[in-house]
Protein backbone atom coordinates (compact mmCIF):
# COMPACT_ATOMS: atom_id res chain seq x y z
CA UNK A 1 0.00 0.00 0.00
CA UNK A 2 1.41 3.41 -0.92
CA UNK A 3 2.66 5.38 2.05
CA UNK A 4 0.52 8.42 1.30
CA UNK A 5 -2.65 6.29 1.40
CA UNK A 6 -1.67 4.76 4.72
CA UNK A 7 -0.84 8.24 6.02
CA UNK A 8 -4.23 9.61 5.00
CA UNK A 9 -5.92 6.64 6.69
CA UNK A 10 -4.00 7.34 9.82
CA UNK A 11 -4.98 10.97 9.70
CA UNK A 12 -8.64 9.99 9.32
CA UNK A 13 -8.31 7.49 12.15
CA UNK A 14 -6.75 10.17 14.32
CA UNK A 15 -9.67 12.51 13.61
CA UNK A 16 -12.17 9.73 14.23
CA UNK A 17 -10.45 8.98 17.50
CA UNK A 18 -10.92 12.63 18.39
CA UNK A 19 -14.66 12.24 17.92
CA UNK A 20 -15.15 13.19 14.26
CA UNK A 21 -17.69 10.69 13.05
CA UNK A 22 -17.38 12.00 9.49
CA UNK A 23 -13.72 10.91 9.42
CA UNK A 24 -14.74 7.45 10.54
CA UNK A 25 -17.43 7.43 7.85
CA UNK A 26 -14.78 8.08 5.23
CA UNK A 27 -12.84 5.08 6.41
CA UNK A 28 -15.99 2.97 6.34
CA UNK A 29 -16.77 4.06 2.79
CA UNK A 30 -13.22 3.31 1.75
CA UNK A 31 -12.96 -0.18 3.22
CA UNK A 32 -16.51 -1.50 3.50
CA UNK A 33 -16.24 -3.56 0.31
CA UNK A 34 -12.92 -5.13 1.31
CA UNK A 35 -14.20 -5.94 4.77
CA UNK A 36 -17.38 -7.41 3.34
CA UNK A 37 -15.37 -9.44 0.82
CA UNK A 38 -13.17 -10.89 3.56
CA UNK A 39 -16.21 -11.85 5.62
CA UNK A 40 -18.00 -13.27 2.60
CA UNK A 41 -15.04 -15.34 1.51
CA UNK A 42 -14.67 -16.68 5.02
CA UNK A 43 -18.35 -17.53 5.46
CA UNK A 44 -19.73 -17.84 1.90
CA UNK A 45 -22.97 -16.34 3.12
CA UNK A 46 -24.29 -12.85 2.42
CA UNK A 47 -26.25 -12.53 5.62
CA UNK A 48 -23.27 -13.53 7.76
CA UNK A 49 -20.91 -11.38 5.75
CA UNK A 50 -23.20 -8.39 6.11
CA UNK A 51 -23.46 -8.82 9.83
CA UNK A 52 -19.72 -9.37 10.21
CA UNK A 53 -18.89 -6.33 8.11
CA UNK A 54 -21.15 -4.20 10.29
CA UNK A 55 -19.72 -5.75 13.41
CA UNK A 56 -16.17 -5.14 12.23
CA UNK A 57 -16.77 -1.43 11.82
CA UNK A 58 -18.69 -1.24 15.06
CA UNK A 59 -15.80 -2.89 16.90
CA UNK A 60 -13.30 -0.68 15.14
CA UNK A 61 -15.27 2.39 16.18
CA UNK A 62 -15.46 1.21 19.75
CA UNK A 63 -11.77 0.34 19.79
CA UNK A 64 -10.52 3.55 18.20
CA UNK A 65 -9.00 4.51 21.52
CA UNK A 66 -6.68 1.53 21.31
CA UNK A 67 -5.68 2.17 17.69
CA UNK A 68 -2.06 3.17 17.62
CA UNK A 69 -1.12 5.75 15.01
CA UNK A 70 1.76 4.35 13.03
CA UNK A 71 0.03 1.02 12.65
CA UNK A 72 -1.50 0.73 9.22
CA UNK A 73 -5.24 1.27 9.60
CA UNK A 74 -6.16 -1.18 6.87
CA UNK A 75 -4.33 -4.10 8.46
CA UNK A 76 -5.72 -3.17 11.86
CA UNK A 77 -9.23 -3.22 10.39
CA UNK A 78 -8.63 -6.48 8.56
CA UNK A 79 -7.45 -8.05 11.77
CA UNK A 80 -10.77 -7.20 13.37
CA UNK A 81 -12.63 -8.56 10.34
CA UNK A 82 -10.71 -11.83 10.23
CA UNK A 83 -10.98 -12.37 13.97
CA UNK A 84 -14.70 -11.62 13.91
CA UNK A 85 -15.17 -14.08 11.03
CA UNK A 86 -13.14 -16.81 12.72
CA UNK A 87 -14.99 -16.35 15.99
CA UNK A 88 -18.29 -16.40 14.16
CA UNK A 89 -17.43 -19.63 12.36
CA UNK A 90 -16.18 -21.22 15.55
CA UNK A 91 -19.38 -20.27 17.34
CA UNK A 92 -21.50 -21.63 14.59
CA UNK A 93 -19.32 -24.71 14.23
CA UNK A 94 -19.91 -24.30 10.59
CA UNK A 95 -16.98 -26.19 9.11
CA UNK A 96 -18.17 -27.71 5.90
CA UNK A 97 -18.35 -31.41 6.57
CA UNK A 98 -19.37 -32.57 3.17
CA UNK A 99 -16.90 -34.13 0.80
CA UNK A 100 -16.24 -32.47 -2.50
CA UNK A 101 -18.36 -35.09 -4.22
CA UNK A 102 -21.25 -34.55 -1.82
CA UNK A 103 -21.09 -30.85 -2.30
CA UNK A 104 -21.06 -31.17 -6.04
CA UNK A 105 -24.47 -32.74 -5.73
CA UNK A 106 -26.03 -29.97 -3.74
CA UNK A 107 -25.93 -26.39 -4.91
CA UNK A 108 -24.22 -27.15 -8.17
CA UNK A 109 -26.75 -29.72 -9.25
CA UNK A 110 -29.57 -27.53 -8.11
CA UNK A 111 -28.51 -24.33 -9.71
CA UNK A 112 -27.23 -25.78 -12.96
CA UNK A 113 -30.25 -27.32 -14.49
CA UNK A 114 -30.51 -30.14 -16.97
CA UNK A 115 -31.01 -27.64 -19.74
CA UNK A 116 -27.73 -25.84 -19.27
CA UNK A 117 -25.52 -27.40 -21.87
CA UNK A 118 -22.09 -26.21 -22.89
CA UNK A 119 -19.14 -24.92 -20.99
CA UNK A 120 -21.30 -22.93 -18.57
CA UNK A 121 -21.80 -25.95 -16.34
CA UNK A 122 -18.15 -26.91 -16.35
CA UNK A 123 -17.06 -23.43 -15.41
CA UNK A 124 -19.62 -23.12 -12.69
CA UNK A 125 -18.89 -26.58 -11.35
CA UNK A 126 -15.21 -25.85 -11.30
CA UNK A 127 -15.78 -22.59 -9.51
CA UNK A 128 -17.99 -24.29 -6.96
CA UNK A 129 -15.39 -26.99 -6.40
CA UNK A 130 -12.67 -24.44 -5.83
CA UNK A 131 -14.85 -22.52 -3.42
CA UNK A 132 -15.71 -25.69 -1.55
CA UNK A 133 -12.08 -26.73 -1.43
CA UNK A 134 -11.17 -23.35 0.06
CA UNK A 135 -13.93 -23.80 2.63
CA UNK A 136 -12.37 -27.14 3.57
CA UNK A 137 -9.15 -25.47 4.61
CA UNK A 138 -8.65 -25.10 8.35
CA UNK A 139 -9.46 -21.55 9.44
CA UNK A 140 -5.83 -20.61 10.04
CA UNK A 141 -4.80 -21.65 6.56
CA UNK A 142 -7.93 -20.27 4.97
CA UNK A 143 -7.47 -16.79 6.38
CA UNK A 144 -3.87 -16.58 5.15
CA UNK A 145 -4.84 -17.89 1.73
CA UNK A 146 -7.76 -15.47 1.35
CA UNK A 147 -5.77 -12.43 2.42
CA UNK A 148 -3.04 -13.28 -0.06
CA UNK A 149 -5.16 -14.36 -3.00
CA UNK A 150 -8.06 -11.96 -2.84
CA UNK A 151 -6.77 -8.97 -0.92
CA UNK A 152 -3.29 -9.14 -2.47
CA UNK A 153 -1.66 -8.50 0.86
CA UNK A 154 2.08 -9.04 1.15
CA UNK A 155 3.42 -11.59 3.61
CA UNK A 156 4.40 -8.80 5.93
CA UNK A 157 0.94 -7.29 5.85
CA UNK A 158 -0.67 -10.67 6.46
CA UNK A 159 1.70 -11.15 9.38
CA UNK A 160 0.45 -7.86 10.84
CA UNK A 161 -3.19 -8.71 10.26
CA UNK A 162 -2.97 -12.11 11.89
CA UNK A 163 -0.34 -11.18 14.45
CA UNK A 164 1.96 -13.98 13.38
CA UNK A 165 5.49 -14.05 11.98
CA UNK A 166 6.30 -13.71 8.32
CA UNK A 167 7.75 -17.22 8.38
CA UNK A 168 4.46 -18.58 9.69
CA UNK A 169 2.61 -16.80 6.90
CA UNK A 170 4.91 -18.45 4.36
CA UNK A 171 4.51 -21.93 5.79
CA UNK A 172 0.71 -21.62 6.22
CA UNK A 173 0.32 -20.38 2.69
CA UNK A 174 2.44 -23.22 1.32
CA UNK A 175 0.39 -25.73 3.30
CA UNK A 176 -2.87 -24.18 2.17
CA UNK A 177 -1.81 -24.39 -1.46
CA UNK A 178 -0.58 -27.95 -1.10
CA UNK A 179 -3.92 -28.99 0.36
CA UNK A 180 -5.83 -27.21 -2.38
CA UNK A 181 -3.62 -28.76 -5.02
CA UNK A 182 -4.45 -32.22 -3.68
CA UNK A 183 -8.17 -31.48 -3.52
CA UNK A 184 -8.22 -29.95 -7.00
CA UNK A 185 -5.58 -32.13 -8.60
CA UNK A 186 -7.56 -32.90 -11.73
CA UNK A 187 -8.08 -29.21 -12.46
CA UNK A 188 -4.70 -27.72 -11.71
CA UNK A 189 -2.25 -30.39 -12.84
CA UNK A 190 -1.23 -30.95 -16.42
CA UNK A 191 -2.89 -27.77 -17.66
CA UNK A 192 -0.37 -25.53 -19.26
CA UNK A 193 -1.67 -22.07 -19.89
CA UNK B 1 19.43 -26.43 -5.35
CA UNK B 2 17.66 -29.72 -4.67
CA UNK B 3 14.10 -30.44 -5.73
CA UNK B 4 12.81 -30.64 -2.14
CA UNK B 5 14.24 -27.18 -1.40
CA UNK B 6 12.79 -25.75 -4.56
CA UNK B 7 9.32 -27.14 -3.85
CA UNK B 8 9.25 -25.43 -0.46
CA UNK B 9 10.01 -22.10 -2.07
CA UNK B 10 7.60 -22.30 -4.98
CA UNK B 11 4.75 -20.70 -3.05
CA UNK B 12 6.69 -17.57 -2.00
CA UNK B 13 8.25 -17.58 -5.48
CA UNK B 14 4.91 -17.09 -7.25
CA UNK B 15 4.05 -14.39 -4.72
CA UNK B 16 7.25 -12.51 -5.49
CA UNK B 17 8.34 -12.81 -1.90
CA UNK B 18 11.81 -14.25 -2.54
CA UNK B 19 15.02 -12.32 -2.89
CA UNK B 20 16.20 -11.87 -6.46
CA UNK B 21 19.07 -14.28 -5.83
CA UNK B 22 16.76 -17.08 -4.67
CA UNK B 23 14.23 -16.37 -7.39
CA UNK B 24 16.97 -16.69 -9.97
CA UNK B 25 17.94 -20.09 -8.55
CA UNK B 26 14.33 -21.26 -8.77
CA UNK B 27 14.09 -20.09 -12.38
CA UNK B 28 17.28 -21.94 -13.24
CA UNK B 29 16.07 -25.10 -11.56
CA UNK B 30 12.61 -25.27 -13.10
CA UNK B 31 14.01 -24.57 -16.56
CA UNK B 32 15.66 -27.99 -16.58
CA UNK B 33 13.62 -29.98 -13.98
CA UNK B 34 10.33 -31.14 -15.49
CA UNK B 35 8.80 -32.29 -12.21
CA UNK B 36 9.44 -29.04 -10.40
CA UNK B 37 8.38 -27.16 -13.52
CA UNK B 38 5.05 -28.96 -13.45
CA UNK B 39 4.66 -28.32 -9.73
CA UNK B 40 5.21 -24.62 -10.38
CA UNK B 41 2.70 -24.66 -13.23
CA UNK B 42 0.14 -26.38 -10.99
CA UNK B 43 0.58 -23.69 -8.34
CA UNK B 44 0.18 -20.95 -10.90
CA UNK B 45 -2.95 -22.64 -12.25
CA UNK B 46 -4.35 -22.91 -8.77
CA UNK B 47 -3.67 -19.24 -8.13
CA UNK B 48 -5.33 -18.19 -11.38
CA UNK B 49 -8.37 -20.40 -10.83
CA UNK B 50 -8.81 -19.28 -7.23
CA UNK B 51 -8.89 -15.64 -8.28
CA UNK B 52 -11.77 -16.40 -10.60
CA UNK B 53 -14.03 -17.71 -7.87
CA UNK B 54 -17.27 -15.98 -7.24
CA UNK B 55 -17.41 -13.18 -4.72
CA UNK B 56 -20.88 -11.95 -3.99
CA UNK B 57 -21.22 -8.31 -4.88
CA UNK B 58 -24.12 -6.70 -3.08
CA UNK B 59 -26.20 -4.11 -4.86
CA UNK B 60 -25.69 -0.37 -4.80
CA UNK B 61 -28.84 -0.12 -2.69
CA UNK B 62 -27.21 -2.35 -0.13
CA UNK B 63 -24.12 -0.16 0.00
CA UNK B 64 -26.22 2.97 0.18
CA UNK B 65 -27.84 1.59 3.28
CA UNK B 66 -24.64 0.28 4.83
CA UNK B 67 -23.51 3.45 6.56
CA UNK B 68 -26.91 4.49 7.96
CA UNK B 69 -27.31 0.99 9.35
CA UNK B 70 -23.87 1.18 10.91
CA UNK B 71 -24.75 4.51 12.51
CA UNK B 72 -27.88 2.96 13.99
CA UNK B 73 -25.83 0.09 15.28
CA UNK B 74 -23.21 2.35 16.81
CA UNK B 75 -25.92 4.32 18.56
CA UNK B 76 -27.58 1.17 19.83
CA UNK B 77 -24.38 -0.52 20.97
CA UNK B 78 -23.63 -0.52 24.65
CA UNK B 79 -20.52 1.37 25.62
CA UNK B 80 -17.30 -0.53 26.06
CA UNK B 81 -16.99 -2.50 29.24
CA UNK B 82 -15.49 -0.90 32.28
CA UNK B 83 -12.74 -3.53 32.26
CA UNK B 84 -11.81 -2.64 28.69
CA UNK B 85 -11.55 0.99 29.64
CA UNK B 86 -9.28 0.18 32.53
CA UNK B 87 -7.24 -2.15 30.33
CA UNK B 88 -6.85 0.67 27.85
CA UNK B 89 -5.62 3.03 30.51
CA UNK B 90 -3.43 0.65 32.45
CA UNK B 91 -2.46 -1.84 29.75
CA UNK B 92 -1.78 -5.48 30.47
CA UNK B 93 -0.32 -4.78 33.87
CA UNK B 94 -3.77 -5.23 35.36
CA UNK B 95 -4.77 -8.07 33.05
CA UNK B 96 -1.74 -10.32 32.66
CA UNK B 97 -1.86 -13.60 30.82
CA UNK B 98 -1.75 -16.96 32.61
CA UNK B 99 -4.56 -18.27 34.80
CA UNK B 100 -3.01 -17.52 38.20
CA UNK B 101 -1.68 -14.19 37.15
CA UNK B 102 -5.08 -13.37 35.75
CA UNK B 103 -6.76 -14.22 39.04
CA UNK B 104 -4.22 -12.22 41.00
CA UNK B 105 -4.47 -9.39 38.52
CA UNK B 106 -8.24 -9.36 38.78
CA UNK B 107 -8.13 -9.01 42.57
CA UNK B 108 -5.53 -6.29 42.32
CA UNK B 109 -7.58 -4.61 39.61
CA UNK B 110 -10.69 -4.47 41.78
CA UNK B 111 -8.73 -2.83 44.58
CA UNK B 112 -7.01 -0.44 42.22
CA UNK B 113 -10.18 0.41 40.33
CA UNK B 114 -11.87 1.19 43.61
CA UNK B 115 -9.23 3.61 44.79
CA UNK B 116 -8.50 5.17 41.41
CA UNK B 117 -12.21 5.38 40.65
CA UNK B 118 -12.94 7.05 43.96
CA UNK B 119 -10.10 9.51 43.44
CA UNK B 120 -11.19 10.36 39.90
CA UNK B 121 -14.85 10.64 40.72
CA UNK B 122 -14.29 12.78 43.77
CA UNK B 123 -11.94 14.98 41.81
CA UNK B 124 -13.69 15.27 38.41
CA UNK B 125 -16.78 13.11 38.36
CA UNK B 126 -17.55 9.88 36.56
CA UNK B 127 -17.99 11.66 33.21
CA UNK B 128 -14.25 11.89 32.82
CA UNK B 129 -14.17 8.14 32.24
CA UNK B 130 -16.51 8.41 29.30
CA UNK B 131 -15.00 9.75 26.14
CA UNK B 132 -16.23 8.14 22.94
CA UNK B 133 -19.02 9.81 20.92
CA UNK B 134 -21.23 6.73 21.15
CA UNK B 135 -20.94 6.69 24.90
CA UNK B 136 -21.64 10.38 25.16
CA UNK B 137 -24.84 9.86 23.24
CA UNK B 138 -25.64 6.87 25.40
CA UNK B 139 -25.17 8.85 28.56
CA UNK B 140 -27.28 11.67 27.23
CA UNK B 141 -30.04 9.17 26.64
CA UNK B 142 -29.67 7.82 30.15
CA UNK B 143 -29.86 11.28 31.61
CA UNK B 144 -32.77 12.31 29.41
CA UNK B 145 -34.75 9.23 30.33
CA UNK B 146 -33.77 9.44 33.96
CA UNK B 147 -35.02 13.02 34.04
CA UNK B 148 -38.43 11.97 32.82
CA UNK B 149 -38.86 9.06 35.20
CA UNK B 150 -40.48 10.92 38.10
CA UNK B 151 -42.96 12.70 35.81
CA UNK B 152 -43.79 9.53 33.96
CA UNK B 153 -44.20 7.65 37.21
CA UNK B 154 -46.76 10.21 38.27
CA UNK B 155 -48.65 9.85 35.01
CA UNK B 156 -48.55 6.09 35.34
CA UNK B 157 -46.46 5.69 32.20
CA UNK B 158 -43.75 3.94 34.09
CA UNK B 159 -43.98 1.60 37.00
CA UNK B 160 -41.51 1.76 39.82
CA UNK B 161 -40.74 -1.68 41.04
CA UNK B 162 -38.89 -2.84 44.09
CA UNK B 163 -35.42 -4.30 43.97
CA UNK B 164 -36.50 -7.79 44.86
CA UNK B 165 -38.70 -7.96 41.79
CA UNK B 166 -35.86 -6.71 39.62
CA UNK B 167 -33.56 -9.36 41.04
CA UNK B 168 -36.16 -11.97 40.27
CA UNK B 169 -36.42 -10.80 36.67
CA UNK B 170 -32.67 -10.74 36.38
CA UNK B 171 -32.49 -14.32 37.61
CA UNK B 172 -35.17 -15.33 35.17
CA UNK B 173 -33.33 -13.62 32.33
CA UNK B 174 -30.16 -15.48 33.25
CA UNK B 175 -32.01 -18.78 33.27
CA UNK B 176 -33.35 -18.09 29.79
CA UNK B 177 -30.70 -16.20 27.90
CA UNK B 178 -32.49 -16.33 24.57
CA UNK B 179 -34.85 -13.45 24.02
CA UNK B 180 -38.43 -14.34 24.79
CA UNK B 181 -40.50 -11.85 22.94
CA UNK B 182 -43.67 -12.55 24.77
CA UNK B 183 -42.13 -11.32 27.94
CA UNK B 184 -42.44 -7.62 27.85
CA UNK B 185 -39.67 -7.00 30.35
CA UNK B 186 -37.09 -8.25 27.89
CA UNK B 187 -37.77 -5.18 25.83
CA UNK B 188 -39.49 -2.68 27.99
CA UNK B 189 -38.40 -3.06 31.56
CA UNK B 190 -35.01 -1.48 31.75
CA UNK B 191 -33.58 -1.61 35.24
CA UNK B 192 -32.55 2.00 35.16
CA UNK B 193 -30.76 3.28 38.16
CA UNK B 194 -31.80 6.72 39.23
CA UNK B 195 -29.37 8.99 40.91
CA UNK B 196 -31.16 12.32 40.82
CA UNK B 197 -33.80 13.30 43.30
CA UNK B 198 -36.42 14.51 40.91
CA UNK B 199 -36.54 17.14 38.21
CA UNK B 200 -37.70 20.70 37.93
CA UNK B 201 -41.40 21.08 37.85
CA UNK B 202 -42.13 17.69 39.24
CA UNK B 203 -42.35 16.52 42.79
CA UNK B 204 -39.32 14.62 44.00
CA UNK B 205 -39.55 10.87 43.91
CA UNK B 206 -38.54 8.99 46.97
CA UNK B 207 -35.58 6.91 46.02
CA UNK B 208 -36.24 4.06 48.40
CA UNK B 209 -38.46 1.66 46.49
CA UNK B 210 -40.25 0.48 49.60
CA UNK B 211 -41.31 4.05 50.35
CA UNK B 212 -42.64 4.67 46.86
CA UNK B 213 -46.36 4.92 46.48
CA UNK B 214 -48.07 2.21 44.51
CA UNK B 215 -48.29 3.12 40.82
CA UNK B 216 -51.66 3.97 39.32
CA UNK B 217 -53.55 1.06 37.72
CA UNK B 218 -52.59 2.26 34.24
CA UNK B 219 -49.06 1.22 34.99
CA UNK B 220 -50.15 -2.37 35.20
CA UNK B 221 -50.96 -2.34 31.51
CA UNK B 222 -48.89 -4.54 29.25
CA UNK B 223 -47.46 -1.54 27.45
CA UNK B 224 -46.45 0.35 30.55
CA UNK B 225 -42.74 0.75 30.98
CA UNK B 226 -41.41 -0.45 34.27
CA UNK B 227 -38.40 1.18 35.76
CA UNK B 228 -36.63 0.12 38.88
CA UNK B 229 -35.13 2.75 41.09
CA UNK B 230 -32.52 1.47 43.42
CA UNK B 231 -31.44 3.26 46.56
CA UNK B 232 -28.21 5.07 45.95
CA UNK B 233 -25.71 7.24 47.66
CA UNK B 234 -24.23 9.20 44.79
CA UNK B 235 -21.49 10.76 46.78
CA UNK B 236 -19.96 7.43 47.63
CA UNK B 237 -17.42 6.51 45.00
CA UNK B 238 -17.93 2.75 45.23
CA UNK B 239 -21.65 3.18 44.83
CA UNK B 240 -21.06 5.42 41.83
CA UNK B 241 -18.87 2.78 40.21
CA UNK B 242 -21.50 0.13 40.87
CA UNK B 243 -24.16 2.36 39.40
CA UNK B 244 -22.04 3.04 36.35
CA UNK B 245 -21.42 -0.66 35.76
CA UNK B 246 -25.10 -1.47 36.29
CA UNK B 247 -26.08 1.25 33.87
CA UNK B 248 -23.81 -0.22 31.26
CA UNK B 249 -25.26 -3.66 31.82
CA UNK B 250 -28.73 -2.34 31.22
CA UNK B 251 -27.80 -0.27 28.21
CA UNK B 252 -29.63 -2.52 25.76
CA UNK B 253 -32.82 -2.16 27.72
CA UNK B 254 -32.40 1.60 27.91
CA UNK B 255 -33.34 1.86 24.30
CA UNK B 256 -36.72 0.44 25.11
CA UNK B 257 -37.40 3.49 27.23
CA UNK B 258 -36.43 5.85 24.44
CA UNK B 259 -39.38 4.51 22.51
CA UNK B 260 -37.57 2.85 19.60
CA UNK B 261 -38.61 -0.64 20.58
CA UNK B 262 -38.82 -2.02 17.07
CA UNK B 263 -35.23 -0.96 16.46
CA UNK B 264 -34.19 -2.67 19.65
CA UNK B 265 -36.09 -5.80 18.72
CA UNK B 266 -34.45 -5.72 15.32
CA UNK B 267 -31.00 -5.44 16.85
CA UNK B 268 -31.86 -8.31 19.19
CA UNK B 269 -33.01 -10.42 16.27
CA UNK B 270 -29.80 -9.73 14.38
CA UNK B 271 -27.81 -10.76 17.42
CA UNK B 272 -29.76 -14.01 17.66
CA UNK B 273 -29.17 -14.58 13.98
CA UNK B 274 -25.48 -13.96 14.44
CA UNK B 275 -25.38 -16.52 17.22
CA UNK B 276 -26.95 -19.07 14.91
CA UNK B 277 -30.25 -19.00 16.77
CA UNK B 278 -32.16 -18.85 13.53
CA UNK B 279 -35.52 -19.89 14.86
CA UNK B 280 -35.38 -17.33 17.61
CA UNK B 281 -34.24 -14.68 15.13
CA UNK B 282 -37.11 -15.49 12.77
CA UNK B 283 -39.57 -15.29 15.65
CA UNK B 284 -38.21 -11.88 16.54
CA UNK B 285 -38.41 -10.59 12.99
CA UNK B 286 -41.98 -11.83 12.88
CA UNK B 287 -42.65 -10.12 16.19
CA UNK B 288 -41.54 -6.81 14.68
CA UNK B 289 -43.83 -7.28 11.71
CA UNK B 290 -46.77 -8.20 13.92
CA UNK B 291 -46.31 -5.43 16.43
CA UNK B 292 -44.59 -2.64 14.53
CA UNK B 293 -45.77 -2.93 10.93
CA UNK B 294 -45.11 0.78 10.35
CA UNK B 295 -41.64 0.73 11.81
CA UNK B 296 -38.74 1.89 9.64
CA UNK B 297 -37.16 -1.51 10.20
CA UNK B 298 -40.25 -3.47 9.15
CA UNK B 299 -38.90 -3.93 5.62
CA UNK B 300 -35.54 -5.02 7.01
CA UNK B 301 -37.30 -7.54 9.23
CA UNK B 302 -39.36 -8.91 6.36
CA UNK B 303 -36.27 -9.02 4.18
CA UNK B 304 -34.37 -11.00 6.80
CA UNK B 305 -37.30 -13.38 7.23
CA UNK B 306 -37.41 -14.00 3.51
CA UNK B 307 -33.67 -14.56 3.44
CA UNK B 308 -33.99 -17.12 6.24
CA UNK B 309 -36.62 -18.95 4.21
CA UNK B 310 -34.33 -18.77 1.22
CA UNK B 311 -31.66 -20.72 3.11
CA UNK B 312 -34.27 -23.42 3.68
CA UNK B 313 -35.19 -23.45 -0.01
CA UNK B 314 -31.54 -23.66 -1.00
CA UNK B 315 -31.03 -26.60 1.31
CA UNK B 316 -34.15 -28.57 0.49
CA UNK B 317 -34.19 -27.67 -3.21
CA UNK B 318 -37.81 -28.66 -3.59
CA UNK B 319 -40.36 -26.91 -5.72
CA UNK B 320 -42.63 -25.79 -2.91
CA UNK B 321 -39.71 -24.11 -1.13
CA UNK B 322 -38.89 -22.00 -4.18
CA UNK B 323 -42.55 -21.26 -4.85
CA UNK B 324 -42.85 -19.94 -1.31
CA UNK B 325 -39.74 -17.85 -1.87
CA UNK B 326 -41.17 -16.46 -5.08
CA UNK B 327 -44.41 -15.50 -3.34
CA UNK B 328 -42.56 -14.06 -0.37
CA UNK B 329 -40.44 -11.74 -2.52
CA UNK B 330 -43.42 -10.77 -4.64
CA UNK B 331 -45.28 -9.79 -1.49
CA UNK B 332 -42.24 -7.92 -0.26
CA UNK B 333 -42.05 -5.85 -3.43
CA UNK B 334 -45.75 -5.08 -3.26
CA UNK B 335 -45.68 -4.10 0.39
CA UNK B 336 -42.37 -2.26 0.45
CA UNK B 337 -42.11 -0.94 -3.08
CA UNK B 338 -40.17 2.13 -1.88
CA UNK B 339 -37.77 0.20 0.31
CA UNK B 340 -34.06 0.59 -0.22
CA UNK B 341 -34.00 -3.18 -0.30
CA UNK B 342 -36.40 -3.40 -3.23
CA UNK B 343 -33.62 -3.91 -5.79
CA UNK B 344 -32.13 -6.71 -3.77
CA UNK B 345 -35.59 -8.23 -3.37
CA UNK B 346 -36.09 -8.03 -7.11
CA UNK B 347 -32.92 -10.05 -7.56
CA UNK B 348 -34.21 -12.66 -5.15
CA UNK B 349 -37.57 -12.77 -6.91
CA UNK B 350 -35.81 -13.37 -10.22
CA UNK B 351 -33.77 -16.11 -8.63
CA UNK B 352 -36.87 -17.79 -7.16
CA UNK B 353 -38.62 -17.67 -10.50
CA UNK B 354 -35.55 -19.14 -12.15
CA UNK B 355 -35.54 -22.11 -9.77
CA UNK B 356 -39.28 -22.65 -10.03
CA UNK B 357 -39.15 -22.64 -13.83
CA UNK B 358 -36.08 -24.84 -13.74
CA UNK B 359 -38.04 -27.42 -11.77
CA UNK B 360 -41.42 -27.32 -13.46
CA UNK B 361 -39.97 -26.74 -16.95
CA UNK B 362 -43.41 -25.56 -18.01
CA UNK B 363 -43.50 -23.07 -20.82
CA UNK B 364 -45.63 -20.71 -18.81
CA UNK B 365 -43.21 -20.66 -15.87
CA UNK B 366 -40.18 -20.34 -18.14
CA UNK B 367 -41.73 -17.35 -19.92
CA UNK B 368 -42.74 -15.72 -16.66
CA UNK B 369 -39.32 -16.34 -15.14
CA UNK B 370 -37.65 -14.88 -18.20
CA UNK B 371 -39.77 -11.75 -18.03
CA UNK B 372 -39.10 -11.24 -14.32
CA UNK B 373 -35.38 -11.73 -14.84
CA UNK B 374 -35.33 -9.29 -17.75
CA UNK B 375 -37.24 -6.68 -15.77
CA UNK B 376 -34.86 -7.09 -12.90
CA UNK B 377 -31.86 -6.69 -15.19
CA UNK B 378 -33.17 -3.25 -16.15
CA UNK B 379 -32.83 -2.22 -12.52
CA UNK B 380 -29.68 -4.20 -11.86
CA UNK B 381 -27.62 -3.59 -14.95
CA UNK B 382 -24.45 -5.58 -15.11
CA UNK B 383 -25.64 -8.24 -12.67
CA UNK B 384 -23.87 -11.28 -14.09
CA UNK B 385 -26.09 -13.76 -12.22
CA UNK B 386 -29.15 -12.34 -13.91
CA UNK B 387 -27.54 -12.44 -17.33
CA UNK B 388 -26.66 -16.07 -16.80
CA UNK B 389 -30.17 -16.90 -15.64
CA UNK B 390 -31.68 -15.14 -18.63
CA UNK B 391 -29.35 -16.99 -20.96
CA UNK B 392 -30.32 -20.32 -19.42
CA UNK B 393 -34.01 -19.53 -19.48
CA UNK B 394 -33.87 -18.48 -23.12
CA UNK B 395 -32.15 -21.74 -24.01
CA UNK B 396 -34.67 -23.75 -22.07
CA UNK B 397 -37.56 -21.95 -23.67
CA UNK B 398 -36.06 -22.51 -27.10
CA UNK B 399 -35.64 -26.22 -26.38
CA UNK B 400 -39.20 -26.32 -25.15
CA UNK B 401 -40.49 -24.76 -28.36
CA UNK B 402 -38.44 -27.10 -30.55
Amino acid sequence: MPNEVAASDQELARKAKGGQLSAFDELVLKYRKNVYAIAFRMTRNHSDADDLAQETFLRAYQALDSYKPGFEFRTWLYRIAVNASINHLKRKGRRVEMSLEDNAGLDVAASTSSYNPGTGIEEKELREKIETAIQHLPLKLRSVFLLRTFEDLTYEEIAHVLNISKGTVMSRLSRAREKLKIMLREYVEGKNE
Amino acid sequence: MRCSQVRKLLSPYIDGELSERKAEKIRDHVSHCTICGEALQALQNLDALSRETYAHEPSEAYWANFLPRLHRRIEAAPPRSFQEKVRHVFGDILFPSGPWLKAAGAVASVVLIFFVGRAVIQHKGIDTLVTSPGEKRFRENVERVADTVPERAQKGEVEIEDKEDTAHQKDAAEREPSADLDRQEEFVSPPVTQKSEGTKGSPPVTLEAKETEAPPPAAQDRGAERVSISPSAPKEADEAIRTYVETQKSSKKMYAVTGDESQLAYEQALRSQKLGENESASAQFQYILDNYPKSPVADDAQFQLNLAQRSGALESQDLSGWQQQRDAWRDFLQTYSNSELADEACLRLAESWFHVANMTLSKEDLSQALEVNRNCLIKRKGESVLKKQIQDLEKALKEHTE
